[in-house]
């Protein structure tokens, strides 16, 4: 064979081994998640406090902003100091994230965390932490439209929380974290989409408790709030603040898993790129063989394999005896130049087995072990308890059903009789008034639902050429005029409260068009006529003339419009003629 | 000089952070919607103790 040949050959082989050390020692998708749920729950008790203390403030500030930034109109220097609060809590948010990786990755692999020396290169790890975690987010945002982009800077992103606070001899870069999240492209992707569901889970369950607990408040305890309502529950599938709470509550929650499953995969990643994955297969070799030896001698209790492998220990020494005699004069002949050196090789195989053995039980390596042999902390306790109780409620809940079902309970005609059971089994009534509650009540609510749709069938019907004016915010939709010819034609009609109401809504109709206020859903009366005073005393010509007498005019008009609109007072034809002509003079004067 | 790049970098990206929260409230401020809003349930209630 050439030396060609021969090098092909070689190159040959160590891909092939190359090839199948990746099969056999490759993470997958799910692997990766088992151990990172495996790793949050056995650092939970002493590191998950920094992932939450970091999270948590960025949520906490931005809801509450985006709630009051859709009701209050506020100046840019306010809007400008929030946008710096939210800035500082996600470099809060990112530094802490940071840490707690890091620990998690200490604690559970023994891998030094990075302590950047002095205060130039601390900044320099948190300037790097900023910009890799900024542009990798922007980046997987951005990608979310070739859909497979989108995990690849995702994990690049996680990659980057462990990677940027590092400032040794390697030099990291924002390409690293790339190319290391491209070598587990295939894992990422799968890992990505295995989050959803995990996420739509949690967040179902985040929603169900949003609906229900009002409701239930309100059955058992009588306790009424807004959204025990039916109109407060459409209100709040309005509310983006809610959708927006319901996301973060999700996110919260799964996040730190998420987080320690990137620990592990990272972990593998970097044991695939320094040779430590080879070294740990090395290392495990005599602990699969203990295991091995152990399944093996359990399982070999029987009789028939004993007897079975005696014999063949018995034939398997008479073939061999042959050939140990010849084995046995060959080394006669060697032993007496020999057996210095082979006496050292013995111990050196020893030595290098007591250091395999040692190498072994490194940290590093335990990513490759199914188990984590840190003791169960009061976390893991706990949850094994609660597991334990539930799995007894459950037990007890399902004997008693099973208890209640009817035995031997035969529904084919013309074989009721040869069962035991019988009629007057009460196990039989209490399955039928079941069956017979569950049908009633799925035909009330059938009817109800009929009864819902045929209302909302009729009400547009006989409605639909007035626009709905009892929504304070529509006066903006039309102008003055529109509103005050409206007046008219319902005066005509006889509907003279509508028409009163009318007017009102052309006076703020008015009043806006002409900037003394703002119309605004969430705004009274009251409100308005502050604004209005306020802006009133504020215009250039007060100082010269004051009239406080429009203003008033004002108040008495809204007055007059509260009396007729809430309370009892029945307006006559007249009042709604003076009450039309007062407000077209007001705004007149204003 | 490579440290105070990486400083400069961070620093840009946390104003670019800035300016996005800067113009997401922005946004939101000049559009309000009936979040939280429950205006329309209170309507629901006896005309009697409506303060509009």
């Amino acid at each position: 064979m050439s030396e060609a040949a021969l090098a092909r050959a070689i190159s040959q082989r160590g891909r092939a081994a190359s090839s199948a050390r990746g099969h056999r020692n490759r993470l997958n998708a799910l692997e990766a998640l088992e151990r990172g749920f495996a790793l949050f729950k056995s650092t939970f008790a002493w590191e998950a406090w920094r992932y939450y203390s970091g999270a948590a403030p960025l949520v906490l500030c931005f809801i509450p902003m985006w709630v009051a930034n859709g009701q209050i109109r506020t100046s840019d220097p306010v809007l400008l100091t929030e946008a710096a609060l939210l800035t500082c809590a996600y470099l809060l948010r990112a530094w802490s994230v940071s840490n707690y990786m890091q620990r998690v990755r200490e604690r559970a692999f023994g891998v030094p965390r990075p302590r950047p020396e002095g205060a130039a290169a601390q900044l320099a790890a948190m300037g790097r932490l900023l910009a890799w975690k900024i542009i990798l987010s922007a980046a997987a945002l951005a990608a979310l439209t070739t859909f497979a982009g989108a995990p690849w800077c995702y994990s690049a992103c996680q990659f980057a929380s462990l990677e940027a606070r590092e400032d040794g001899s390697k030099r990291q870069t924002i390409s690293g974290c790339l190319a290391l999240a491209s070598q587990w492209f295939g894992g990422g992707l799968l890992l990505f989409l295995m989050l959803f569901p995990l996420w739509i889970a949690v967040w179902l369950n985040g929603f169900i408790v949003a609906l229900l607990v009002p409701q239930l408040l309100h059955s058992i305890f009588g306790v009424n709030t807004l959204l025990s309502t039916p109109m407060g529950v459409f209100a709040l599938f309005r509310s983006s603040a809610f959708w927006l709470s319901l996301f973060a509550g999700a996110w919260l929650a799964l996040d730190p898993i998420v987080k320690c499953s990137f620990v592990v995969v990272y972990q593998h990643l970097q044991s695939r790129r320094e040779g430590d994955d080879l070294r740990g297969l090395l290392a495990s070799l005599p602990r699969e063989q203990q295991k091995k030896a152990q399944i093996i001698a359990s399982t070999a209790a029987g009789r028939v394999t004993i007897g079975a492998l005696v014999v063949l220990a018995a034939i398997l020494a008479g073939t061999s005896t042959m050939a140990r005699a010849r084995a046995a004069q060959a080394a006669q002949a060697r032993s007496g130049t020999e057996t210095p050196a082979e006496i050292a090789r013995a111990a050196q195989i020893q030595k290098l087995r007591r250091a395999v053995d040692e190498e072994s039980r490194r940290a590093i390596y335990r990513w490759h072990g199914a188990e984590h042999p840190s003791p169960p902390t009061w976390f893991d306790k706990l949850l094994d308890k609660i597991q334990h109780q539930s799995e007894r409620a459950w037990n007890a809940f399902r004997d008693f059903l099973r208890k209640l079902w009817p035995r031997g309970l035969n529904l084919s005609p013309g074989k009721e009789k040869k069962g035991p059971w019988t009629l007057k089994d009460l196990r039989l009534w209490l399955a039928l008034i079941a069956i017979l509650t569950i049908g009633a009540g799925v035909v009330l609510f059938w009817l109800r639902r009929r009864r819902e749709v045929a209302a909302q069938l009729s009400i547009p019907m006989a409605t639909a050429p007035l626009p709905d004016l009892s929504d304070g915010a529509i006066a903006s939709e039309r102008s003055e005029d529109e509103w005050f010819a409206l007046a008219d034609r319902l005066e005509r009609e006889g509907e003279l409260r509508l028409a009163l109401r009318s007017v009102y809504l052309g006076l703020l109709a008015g009043l806006a068009q002409r900037e003394w206020l703002t119309i605004r859903r969430d705004r009274t009366n009251r409100d308005y006529l502050n604004e209005f005073t306020r802006r009133w005393h504020r215009r250039p010509q007060a100082a010269l003339e004051q009239r406080i007498e429009i203003p008033e005019k004002l108040r008495g008009s809204l007055r007059l419009f509260d009396r007729v609109w809430y309370g009892a007072y029945v307006p006559t034809p007249e009042t709604v003629a003076a009450y039309r002509q007062d407000q077209r003079e007001l705004l007149n004067h204003v | 000089m490579r440290r105070l790049r990486q400083v400069l970098a961070g620093l840009t990206a946390l104003a670019a952070l800035m300016a996005l929260f800067f113009a997401l409230l922005r946004w939101r401020m000049n559009t309000p919607e009936g979040h939280l809003n429950f205006g329309v349930a209170a309507d629901d209630g006896p005309p009697e103790k409506s303060n509009e």
